[in-house]
């Protein structure tokens, strides 16, 4: 049986910019025709859920993921096309929404439960398994004006986690909190599609999309292109994003007086060129530049960044070649990550080329390109596993005109 | 605002059919009664006074007035003190033009709730009227100190208030409705309600009789349904009088249009405020 049902639904958005807010402007619209843009932020999409079914929605930022899911929550109406939903609708969109800060903890956790449609001896029956799940026993009678953000958060997620629903509509919420708390969120997220409820999940978080959805639709600027098992949706998907991101490559070429580096790839151990590296594979980080004079005591240096923290996982740097200088000309480095230990997700290669003792920049630490490390296929994601830098095994080449040198660090 | 082409509207099917204001009012009875509460809650957190405020308006009104009509220009108030002969129209009047103004922003200043949860958006002018009424309860407790202290003999007929104020909140919900959705797209809405407050006040028997109103302009007076609910409130709580039933029916069927055309209009516009707001 469906409990969703999607049908032909398009929906229009006015760009902003001549939208008339003062009577004088709706006035003047009516006497002269103002210029409108249309923006079909959903373009004839239609789809059905069963019951009980995981559905994931993945797409670029702007494909339509957002909107898609406030039709489906009735926030907004289509403006061609039907929605039809069977049960109660709950969503995990922006937890908190209806808080009031004056408002004691307490007194929120009702509010908000009224807001998400739960009676009030609902509430009475989830207060304490609410309270407990947002860790906040101690701060309960607190204005949640005086919560962390972290506080107001937790407890958002723990009213909306405990409305029980027919219908669960997700939205990226799962980023919220530490690792721990992540950690119950997801657990809860089980429990619930163990109930039997129906989810509908919006995430980039491609890992957790592939093991918590069995099917999957890509969303691309406002349509389907593709509805199906999941594997197959995130493959589709990021091979578009190979497409799209041209990012990495906009970065290039990067210059100094001493050095130009003009291309930059990044290939599995296979050799494969691919921004998306599967996970267990080596990372082979190639840069090829133009030396503008002779570079003593060359040293570059390499490392990959996590993408959403921002931090450095690991990093190597070679230096003191055999060869002593880079001559002046076109040459080529070459570094291998043996197997990084990296969750799958989305990572940046950072670099540095420096020279001299004591090493002095020529072109300072700054990122090179965007990575994205693939779950290997087959492989389910173990969501509880964390990762730390880690200092992992590698090996260097460098090749110019007169040299080649080869420094490997045995694992 | 563009209508939808061929929409029907998201609906659960088959179990939920299009709700009326009074059904989301019963349905929804938790969620309008937090929705009171929170109003109430912020309206007097961190003010010392707190809750007194709703009486001290009316009553400082009451004193305002008293000075000005009893003490420098003097007018006639058909034999009933000045003080009393005010407040027991100033008490409704106030909740009417409070609950006016804060209605015209009952949508938009509710805007965090209405782009990311759905649920009927009647909740919001129901329950931010219905909350002034509560401030209105405290101020009919007023009333006893100052019937005893005038001396103001109070009959059965009184009762009679209780009905007209259901057709006055009937009145005031419907422009609720009118104006708060309207706002939402035209903000002049806010700057015109608090004017028309203003002008609508003198425009009614509030802080003088209805007898001092010249007889040629009296049946346009009386088209403000307003005058009519006033007039009727003094006459049956202070001079134990019948009110003017035809004006009176008049109002009353006013008030319906009023909230029928309110709420049609709501419900035409609502489609559109999650995207518009």
């Amino acid at each position: 049986m469906e409990v969703i049902s999607v049908e032909n639904v398009s929906k229009k958005f006015i760009l902003a910019h001549d939208r008339p807010k003062h009577l004088a402007d709706g006035l003047r619209s009516l006497l002269w025709r103002t210029k409108r843009e249309d923006f079909w932020a959903l373009k004839d999409v239609s789809f059905e859920v069963e019951a009980g079914e995981a559905l994931g929605i993945i797409g670029h930022n702007g494909a339509g993921k957002s909107t898609m899911l406030k039709l489906l929550t009735r926030i907004m109406e289509p403006t061609k096309g039907r929605i039809r939903t069977r049960g109660r609708v709950s969503a995990l969109i922006e937890v908190g929404a209806g808080f009031h800060p004056e408002m004691t903890g307490r007194e929120n956790i009702y509010l908000n439960g009224a807001i998400l449609g739960m009676t009030r001896r609902e509430i009475d029956r989830k207060f304490d398994e609410i309270v407990e799940f947002a860790e906040l026993e101690k701060f309960i009678d607190t204005p949640v004006k005086r919560y962390s953000s972290g506080m107001y958060v937790r407890l958002g997620f723990a009213v909306a986690a405990h409305v029980q629903p027919d219908l669960l509509m997700v939205d990226e919420v799962l980023s919220v909190g530490d690792a721990n708390f992540q950690g119950k969120c997801s657990a809860r997220m089980s429990d619930l599609r163990h109930s039997g409820v129906t989810i509908v999940f919006v995430s980039h978080n491609l890992g957790y999309v592939e093991s918590f959805c069995p099917r999957t639709l890509v969303l691309d600027h406002g349509q389907v292109t593709y509805a199906g098992d999941s594997r197959g949706a995130i493959n589709l998907y990021l091979s578009t994003v190979r497409h799209e991101d041209t990012n990495w490559e906009a970065l290039l070429p990067i210059t100094s007086a001493a050095i130009t580096v003009e291309q930059a790839e990044i290939r599995d151990g296979s050799g494969l060129a691919a921004p998306h590296v599967r996970e267990g594979d080596d990372l082979v980080i190639t840069i090829r530049f133009t030396a503008h004079r002779n570079i003593e005591d060359p040293c570059f240096a390499f490392g990959v960044h996590d993408g959403r923290l921002g931090t450095l996982c690991f990093g190597e740097s070679v230096g003191r070649l055999p060869a002593d200088a880079i001559p002046k000309g076109p040459g080529e480095c070459q570094c291998t990550f043996h197997a990084p230990p990296l969750r799958p997700r989305g990572y940046e290669i950072w670099f540095a080329v420096r020279s001299g003792v004591p090493p002095v920049d020529l072109i300072p630490w700054q990122r090179l390109m965007a990575a994205r490390l693939v779950e290997r296929e087959g492989k389910v994601d173990d969501l509880e596993k964390v990762f730390a830098p880690v200092a992992a095994p590698f090996s260097f080449q460098i090749r110019t005109a007169s040299t080649e040198t080869t420094r490997r660090e045995p694992a | 605002m563009d209508r939808p082409m061929s929409t029907e509207a998201v609906a659960d099917w088959p179990e939920e059919k299009k709700l009326g204001a009074l059904r989301i009012l019963i349905q929804h009875r938790e969620l309008v009664r937090s929705l009171i509460f929170r109003d109430i809650r912020s309206r007097y957190k961190q003010s010392v006074l707190g809750i007194a405020w709703a009486l001290l308006q009316p009553l400082a009104m009451m004193l305002i007035y008293t000075l000005v009509f009893s003490h420098i220009v003097k007018i006639k108030t058909d034999g009933i003190p000045y003080p009393i002969f005010s407040y027991i129209a100033l008490l409704p009047w106030t909740f009417f033009s409070g609950g006016l103004t804060t209605g015209t922003e009952c949508l938009v200043s509710n805007s965090n709730l209405i782009t990311k949860i759905y649920f009927p958006r009647e909740a919001f002018p129901i329950s931010s009227i219905l909350g002034k009424t509560v401030d209105l309860g405290l101020g009919v407790l007023v009333l006893v100190p100052l019937f005893l202290v005038y001396h103001v003999h109070v009959t059965w007929l009184a009762l009679l208030a209780v009905p007209v104020l259901v057709i006055q909140v009937c009145f005031l919900l419907g422009i609720t409705f009118l104006v708060s959705s309207v706002n939402l797209f035209y903000r002049d809405i806010r700057h015109l309600v608090p004017l028309l407050v203003q002008v609508w006040m003198y425009m009614t028997p509030i802080i003088y009789p209805l007898s001092l109103v010249p007889k040629k302009f009296l049946t346009l007076y009386m088209l403000n349904p307003m005058t009519p609910i006033m007039d009727t409130y003094r006459r049956v709580a202070l001079q134990g009088e019948m009110p003017m039933w035809g004006y009176l029916g008049l109002a009353s069927a006013v008030s319906v249009v009023m909230l029928i055309v309110g709420y049609r209009v709501f419900k035409r516009l609502e489609p559109a405020f999650a995207e518009t707001i």
